[in-house]
């Protein structure tokens, strides 16, 4: 479903992907796992289709789409979704006009009628009762005043409403305490099903417990280095990053 | 809206004259005059004859005491206001000595009236010419005033309206300014506004409307009164080459008064906006509370904004504070947006309107409040085209 071939990808005319590959199935989630410098977040972006990043080699396709030709917003709509790191706050944009603008725009986009105010309420009190969300949280502006842990239990409800193909999550795990992880892995956890894909970038082992990978790459220098199922996150945990990439860790 | 269907109109006959070759606008020499260049504007545009009208609710007829005689001169109805010449003495008036006052409106508002309907004043001037209102208000003790503005310029026409509000001791004023002008319209106002004790004064006003006007706004007040307050929020949101100006002067002559102006500017195409404005605490106006802050959006690498607050302090135990920021969409907000599948030009238009939506929901009228939505829709899409 997802295919990257000899992708390249420079910012600021500094090369951080050098040739990185990577097939994702229908049904599967894979992590990547790998140290500080290693391009995890360059490749998020990268997929998303964010300014300042340029691909100058290799192809990304999405259901056989060329991803790398659309804008971010036409990569969303197509089906992919980003959940990132550090979410952005947005003072003055209310959660419920922005979650409605989202919803709405992938609607119009694949042919269907925006939902109405009531048709909306509907989808989001149901995604927000899954996630424990309070009614105050989707009153206040977009990730504004919200907490480490709130910030990320939004993304998931984003996901959970958008309903996208590929996710990808950047550090998700990333200013979360015990808690937090569970619910947010649960919400995770309830979305994945044989019609979508996880790519889920981590620094850490402990998220993967939560989410159970159906494969683990380990990545540096800005390509994979090797890849195996669930217990290779295991065996790096114990072993450290230099064992697997020679001494390169940062 | 039932004020609207009692309107009367005043229309004046259409005068072809040949004014504009004599006049003295201001030079962009002028201090206040620097980035607003009306004299070069007015010989562009110069309008050939006059003709405008006011109209008016029947809340304005009932306190509208009389139209005075066509040759009233300006300075001996602003005498009685007790009009300081030499505290407001500086370039920003308007002052066309060759253009007489062709309407102007007296009209006392009795003590204690509580008037929330509102007086509305609708100018309409038509095309090519140019129409110069004066409106003054004496709003006697205790009263509580809705003073509602609007203007209906036509392509290349001109409004210099001009209003003096003497508001007296507990006195309220709220008012509201509204601008529909058509492209190439140019609209000047002055506003003087004098507080007695406890007296308060507030605007909403909106600008920016139709590609390539003209709107210079001049605001003068007097805090001469113990405890009078002053309160102006202005949004100005324009593109094609279209100027907006709001220009200031508030003079704290009393002590224990507050003055608090907040202005947003938000610019795209070639389009200018101006805010400036000064504000001055005499020696005797202590415990001055005073707060001064513009923040402007750039849309485009073309516009242009100039922002200049000031402050002339001579008493010692004062709060005042100025700010002006200028600044672009955030590119981590814009891409968050986008990556939910927000079109580009959405997430303009919900990150502009975000940057308006303080001040907005801060407008004391509630009416005015829905104003101001709907003319937020249309700006955001005229802009944003």
């Amino acid at each position: 479903m997802i295919k990257i071939e000899n992708l390249h990808a420079e910012v600021q005319g500094k090369e951080i992907l050098k040739g990185f590959d990577l097939d994702i199935n229908l049904g599967e989630v894979h992590a990547i796992m790998g140290p500080n410098g290693a391009g995890k977040s360059t490749l998020s972006y990268v997929l998303s289709g964010r300014e300042g990043y340029e691909v100058t080699q290799g192809s990304v396709t999405m259901n056989g789409v060329d991803i790398l030709a659309l804008e971010p917003e036409e990569r969303a709509v197509a089906g992919l979704f980003l959940a990132f790191q550090y979410p952005v706050e947005i003072p003055g944009v209310q959660m419920t006009t922005f979650l409605k603008e989202a919803v709405n725009a992938k609607r119009t986009a694949n042919g269907e009628e925006p939902l109405d105010a009531l048709g909306f309420l509907k989808l989001m009190k149901g995604a927000q009762k899954e996630l424990n969300m309070s009614d105050d949280m989707l009153k206040r502006a977009v990730n504004v005043g919200f907490s480490g842990g709130e910030k990320k239990r939004n993304e998931v409800l984003q996901m959970a409403m958008l309903k996208p193909d590929f996710i990808v999550m950047d550090e998700t795990d990333s200013g979360l305490d015990i808690d937090a992880l569970k619910t947010v892995s649960d919400g995770v956890n309830a979305l994945r099903d044989d019609k979508r894909a996880f790519l889920v970038i981590t620094h850490y082992q402990r998220l993967l417990d939560y989410i159970k990978p159906d494969v683990v790459h380990i990545m540096a220098q800005g390509r994979i280095v090797k890849s195996g199922d669930a217990t290779l996150a295991l065996e790096l945990e114990e072993k450290g990053y230099s064992d697997f990439i020679g001494g390169e860790a940062a | 809206m039932s004020a609207h269907a009692h309107k009367e109109a005043l229309n004046l006959a259409q005068i072809d004259e040949d004014l504009f070759g004599n006049v003295a606008f201001p030079s962009a020499k002028a201090e206040g005059w620097q980035y607003t260049p009306l004299a070069k504007r007015m010989k562009k545009h110069a309008p050939t004859h006059r003709a405008g009208s006011v109209l008016y609710n029947d809340e304005f007829a009932r306190y509208y005491r009389q139209l005075l005689p066509e040759d009233t001169e300006f300075s001996k109805v602003i005498s009685d206001f007790k009009y300081n010449q030499k505290l407001f003495n500086n370039s920003n008036i308007i002052n066309i000595p060759n253009l007489d006052y062709k309407v102007i409106f007296v009209c006392d508002i009795p003590e204690n009236t509580r008037d929330d309907e509102g007086f509305i004043l609708d100018y309409s001037v038509a095309e090519n010419a140019y129409f110069q209102p004066l409106i003054i208000l004496n709003v006697g003790k205790g009263a509580r005033l809705r003073l509602l503005e609007s203007a209906d310029i036509s392509s290349k026409g001109w409004l210099n309206r001009n209003l003096c509000l003497n508001i007296e001791a507990g006195a309220e004023v709220h008012h509201t300014i509204n601008g529909e002008q058509a492209e190439s319209a140019t609209y000047t106002q002055s506003t003087f506004v004098w507080l007695a004790e406890r007296a308060s004064y507030s605007l909403n006003s909106l600008a920016g409307d139709g590609r390539d006007s003209f709107a210079r706004h001049n605001l003068h007040a007097a805090l001469n009164g113990e405890e009078a307050s002053f309160d102006a929020k202005a949004v100005f949101m324009s593109n094609g080459q279209t100027l907006t100006d709001l220009t200031t002067q508030v003079l704290h002559n009393a002590p224990n008064c507050q003055s608090e102006q907040t202005v947003r500017c938000i610019v795209s195409d070639k389009a200018r906006a101006v805010a400036q404005g000064k504000v001055y605490v005499d020696k005797d106006a202590q415990k001055t509370i005073s707060n001064q802050q513009y923040k402007s959006l750039i849309l485009s690498e073309l516009s242009d904004i100039f922002t200049k607050p000031e402050l002339e302090i001579y008493a010692d135990d004062v709060e005042c504070a100025h700010g002006a920021t200028t600044g672009q969409l955030d590119d981590n907000a814009l891409f968050y947006l986008r990556s939910r599948g927000i079109s580009r030009s959405q997430a303009k238009k919900m990150l502009t309107e975000a940057f308006l939506r303080d001040i907005i929901d801060d407008f004391a009228d509630g009416s005015f409040k829905e104003d101001a939505e709907s003319w937020l829709e249309t700006r955001l899409n005229e802009v944003f085209s």
